[in-house]
């Protein structure tokens, strides 16, 4: 009786796993095929600790004048380990952003809703060890690592979506950042830009 | 000659008496089943303070006792334990002979710290582990951590100091007594054990698993009692000098006086030791220090019934190292770090028998810890920080104990803990206050089966109050084989930087903040405009709890013939309210404050099996191996869901870490093994000794930014480490001893710091006794 039992659970799940499957072929593909991610190394994020951002621009692939900062040009911003969107507190755009815990490849569809603005108190993507993007390691390497499995999802200046996934805060991203690493503070990272307006990558 | 003898000495008693009326002396001589003599067994009358050794010929005497009945209890290695009912007149008494079984085993040691009675080790219901002072001689060690790091079960690691992992626990888990009363002086937890010489060590019991019914806060992974050596009836005294590689020095002594009623052992050691590199390392990575070590054991008799102890401890220690410090606007500095560390402790113990039955115990136990650090830039020699820590304990405690009959004894205890701590870390003078109680019933049933129930309370000014039970039983199938298991609550209370530091690292920007001072320093913060953002709202805490755990322990004793033991213990660990730092705001300098919270759930299971071998007459081996498994419940958890994953750093690919690939917590070894060879000859004075101690491989630290053990370069290899030793008596006794510890060199640079590669000795035992005195004079 009992190994009947096993038996028949055993079967279960196996229709359980193979229906699941079926449910992800089913799955709405992207309206239009998009292309490998793009990576964007060495961007500086106030290398010099004069309090300055750096800006990008999800739709140019490019960095912003710092003149142009009270645009909607940009989408994101850079500074140490802090990261601003086009919103709020941060600029006049109507840009948001989230977290999601997952992988970036995996992420097939941007979340509907529950994107936040930068406000005086809190920023859309969180500060601090543990709690956004980064883990500070503290004694005795004092090394910044991206937390891998977390995608920020963008919502840009114009409406788009972007996912991005951030790969190194140090100068040419090495494998292992060195004790203290002063080359800090540049970032690399991939993204997926969607022009279309739909929230599919 | 041996009648005449023991002639004068029935005389001399007897003509001593005459000055005291009403006291009577016993004298007789213990023997075992085969007629044989059974020397250096000690011998005491049951609930009294009277109490002997029985000579190198088997004989024996107790002077001054108040006439009654007794119960005469011969006891020690070689035989089972003998009761003889006595009843003592006034003056002169009959000779006793005594005949004890001959110990089948010849493996009975008495010990303590598992029960707080005294117990022979193979009745103990709880996994407890003996190192005697001669195995600490034969291993040639000097500080206490040479002589834990070879024991099964435990590990040596460095934080903050050496200490020691005990079941897959951080050193801060494990308590250290030292005759049963508490070393204090803890750095982030560890209590640095190179503070500890070994040289007037009697013997080290180790206990594992939850021992708060006993002793309270910080036994929750077990007990490390130290006991010295007390003062004996005859005069003797040891010189010992010992030279090793990294200009090592160790020379010390001690010295047996007994006087009539008053008994006096002396200790004195000092160690010094230039330190050491490893790989390229620039600064030394063990700094020269020197440490001073007194110890005192004062006894005084009273009478019969009364007898005052007194053991003491005082000890200094000195270094100064040296160490670049870089600051955010990169300047770097060279420092010179003068630290001196100071403690004592002091324990008046009082012990008065009522009557056969009933003991009463008092005792005070003080203790006082203290450091300095002064730190100056070696380039110009100007001041650039100065810090100091002191702590203090007193513990006045008083415990009565109630011997029903041979098969049930109770005792209960009641005590309170004053302590006190000050430090530049801290905003002001500390003070913490307990009052606990604690009880225990120890009873045979069935004649096979004791059982030991236990129960302590402690009511704390600060984290409130606890209360830790304990229940443990053994079961004696056949006098070859017996179960034993346990299951006890353990807890450790909040210790002072996790209340109180008040800290804002002056290089990196970051600040920390005890539990208790969070809100206020943080509204200060606040005001002066130093937080940018607020991520958990202070007055939103509640006051930290003490971190606690359940502690399950069963095992077996197997003995098939006199010369085999085989012990295993499976246990299992499961801690609630782990208390870690977690970011609660964030400054304006972009770093976070820091305060401490009730996290983690974790727990530790595993298997520790310890086999001992009696080869050949002079050789025995001891081969011991653990399996452990520790891990963190709610990344177990997070990583069946899913929700962690890791970052191949050169490939970039992110991919989710599966249940397999968790590899628990940091610094533990799944596999630890020893095995030890010593071979000992007192007819030839030869001996020689081989150990080999096993640590598989451990992660070290997170190499891809999910802060967990998931990929191999987040793990150090394991490693064998071997140590030989030799030693020969030559003339008068004097032992020579050479030896190399880690004959294989093997260093772990940036990893390791404390094995310091291959050490070469030489020491020199030198026993002074009343005979070789005399044949000196000649």
């Amino acid at each position: 009786m009992y190994k009947l039992n096993r038996l028949l659970i055993g079967v279960l799940l196996l229709t359980a796993i193979t229906s699941c499957n079926k449910d992800k072929d089913d799955a709405p593909q992207p309206q239009q095929v998009l292309s490998e991610p793009i990576i964007v190394k060495n961007i500086p994020a106030d290398v010099a600790s004069l309090g300055h951002y750096t800006f990008f621009s999800f739709k140019d692939n490019d960095t912003i004048p710092r003149s142009d900062s009270a645009t909607t040009r940009w989408d994101i911003a850079f500074k140490s380990t802090t990261i601003i969107v086009n919103s709020g507190s941060s600029g006049p755009g109507a840009a948001g952003a989230q977290i999601v815990v997952g992988l970036f490849d995996e992420l097939a569809e941007a979340p509907a809703n529950g994107y936040n603005s930068d406000n005086a108190s809190s920023f859309a993507i969180p500060t601090g060890t543990g709690t956004g993007w980064y883990n500070y390691s503290g004694e005795p390497n004092h090394v910044i690592t991206p937390i891998p499995g977390r995608v920020l999802v963008v919502q840009t200046s114009d409406g788009k979506y972007a996912k991005v996934e951030i790969l190194s805060f140090y100068k040419d991203a090495p494998a292992t950042p060195a004790y203290q690493d002063p080359t800090g503070r540049w970032y690399t990272f991939r993204y997926i830009y969607q022009p279309d307006g739909s929230r599919f990558f | 000659m041996i009648f005449k003898n023991l002639f004068v000495l029935c005389f001399l008693l007897i003509t001593g008496l005459t000055l005291k009326a009403q006291s009577g002396s016993v004298c007789g001589k213990l023997i075992n089943d085969s007629n044989r003599a059974v020397p250096y067994h000690e011998i005491w009358l049951r609930g009294t303070s009277y109490r002997t050794f029985s000579n190198e010929k088997g004989y024996f005497q107790i002077r001054n006792v108040k006439p009654g009945n007794y119960t005469l209890i011969c006891a020690g290695l070689n035989i089972d334990t003998t009761e003889t009912t006595v009843s003592i007149q006034d003056g002169e008494n009959p000779y006793t002979l005594v005949q004890a079984k001959e110990s089948l085993h010849k493996l009975k040691e008495v010990v303590i710290t598992a029960t707080r009675t005294e117990k022979e080790l193979t009745d103990v219901p709880i996994p407890l582990k003996v190192i005697s002072g001669e195995q600490i001689r034969q291993m040639g060690s000097m500080r206490l951590n040479e002589v834990l790091s070879e024991q099964t079960g435990l590990a040596i690691v460095t934080d903050h100091g050496t200490g020691i992992q005990m079941q897959g626990f951080a050193p801060e888990y494990t308590l250290i007594l030292i005759n049963g009363e508490p070393l204090i002086g803890r750095t982030a937890g560890t209590f640095d054990l190179t503070r500890i010489a070994v040289g007037n060590i009697k013997q080290i019991e180790i206990v594992k698993g939850a021992s708060s019914s006993l002793y309270g806060s910080e036994a929750l992974a077990g007990v490390i009692n130290i006991i010295t050596e007390k003062p004996k009836e005859k005069f003797s005294a040891n010189l010992k000098t010992k030279y090793a590689s990294n200009n090592t020095l160790g020379i010390s002594g001690d010295a047996n006086v007994n006087i009539g009623k008053l008994g006096i052992y002396l200790f004195a050691d000092r160690y010094t030791t230039s330190g050491y590199y490893l790989g390229s390392s620039e600064d030394k990575v063990v700094p020269p220090y020197q440490n001073h070590t007194f110890q005192n054991g004062i006894t005084y008799k009273f009478n019969a019934r009364t007898q005052l102890s007194l053991t003491g401890r005082l000890s200094f220690q000195d270094q100064t190292s040296t160490y670049n410090i870089s600051e955010s606007n990169q300047d770097t500095y060279k420092i010179s770090d003068a630290g001196r560390q100071k403690d004592w402790n002091i324990n008046p113990t009082l012990t008065y028998c009522l009557n056969e039955k009933d003991k009463l115990t008092a005792k005070f136990y003080s203790s006082r810890y203290h450091t300095n650090s002064t730190m100056t830039k070696v380039s110009d020699g100007s001041l650039y920080d100065e810090s100091y820590f002191t702590q203090t304990f007193s513990q006045p405690e008083i415990q009565y104990n109630r011997y029903w009959n041979s098969k049930n004894e109770t005792f209960i205890g009641i005590g309170s803990t004053l302590e006190s701590v000050n430090a530049s870390r801290y905003t002001s003078m500390k003070n913490f206050y307990n009052l606990y109680i604690y009880a225990q019933h120890d009873f045979t049933i069935l004649k096979k089966l004791n059982i030991i129930a236990g129960i302590r309370a402690d009511r704390h000014s600060v984290y409130g109050t606890q209360i830790n039970p304990k229940l443990s039983a053994k079961f004696k199938l056949s006098e070859k084989i017996s179960f034993r298991g346990s299951v006890g609550r353990g807890f450790k209370a909040p210790d002072f930087r996790q209340l109180y530091l008040n800290f804002s690292n002056p290089i990196e920007g970051y600040s920390v903040l005890g539990s208790e001072e969070v809100k206020y320093q943080f509204d200060k913060m606040n005001q002066q405009g130093l937080i940018d953002e607020i991520l958990i709202d202070p007055y939103s805490l509640q006051a930290i709890k003490a971190e606690n755990a359940m502690a399950y322990n069963i095992g077996w004793v197997v003995q098939p013939t006199s010369k085999i033991t085989w012990q295993t213990n499976f246990f299992r660990n499961d801690i609630s309210d782990m208390i870690a730092t977690a970011p609660m705001a964030i400054k304006t300098n972009g770093q976070s404050v820091f305060s401490y919270f009730n996290l983690s759930k974790v727990y530790t299971q595993g298997i520790e099996t310890d086999l001992s071998y009696k080869i050949l007459k002079n050789t025995t081996l001891y081969i011991g191996y653990q399996y452990l498994i520790a891990k963190d419940k709610q990344v177990v958890n997070d990583v069946e869901q899913g929700l962690y994953f890791r970052k191949d750093p050169d490939t970039w690919q992110t991919t989710r870490v599966t249940k397999k690939e968790y590899g628990g917590l940091f610094n533990r070894s799944k596999h630890m093994a020893n095995i030890r060879l010593f071979y000992s000859n007192p007819e030839n004075g030869w001996g020689f000794n081989i150990r080999g101690t096993y640590r598989g491989k451990y992660g070290y630290g997170d190499a891809n930014g999910n802060l967990i053990l998931d990929t191999d370069n987040e793990y150090i290899k394991g490693y064998w480490l071997w140590n030989i030793a030799v030693n020969k008596r030559v003339f008068k006794n004097i032992t020579l001893q050479v030896g190399i510890d880690n004959v294989g060199d093997y260093t772990k640079p940036l990893y390791i710091p404390s094995i310091p590669g291959r050490i070469l000795y030489g020491s020199l035992n030198i026993p002074i006794t009343k005979e070789t005195l005399k044949s000196n004079n000649k």
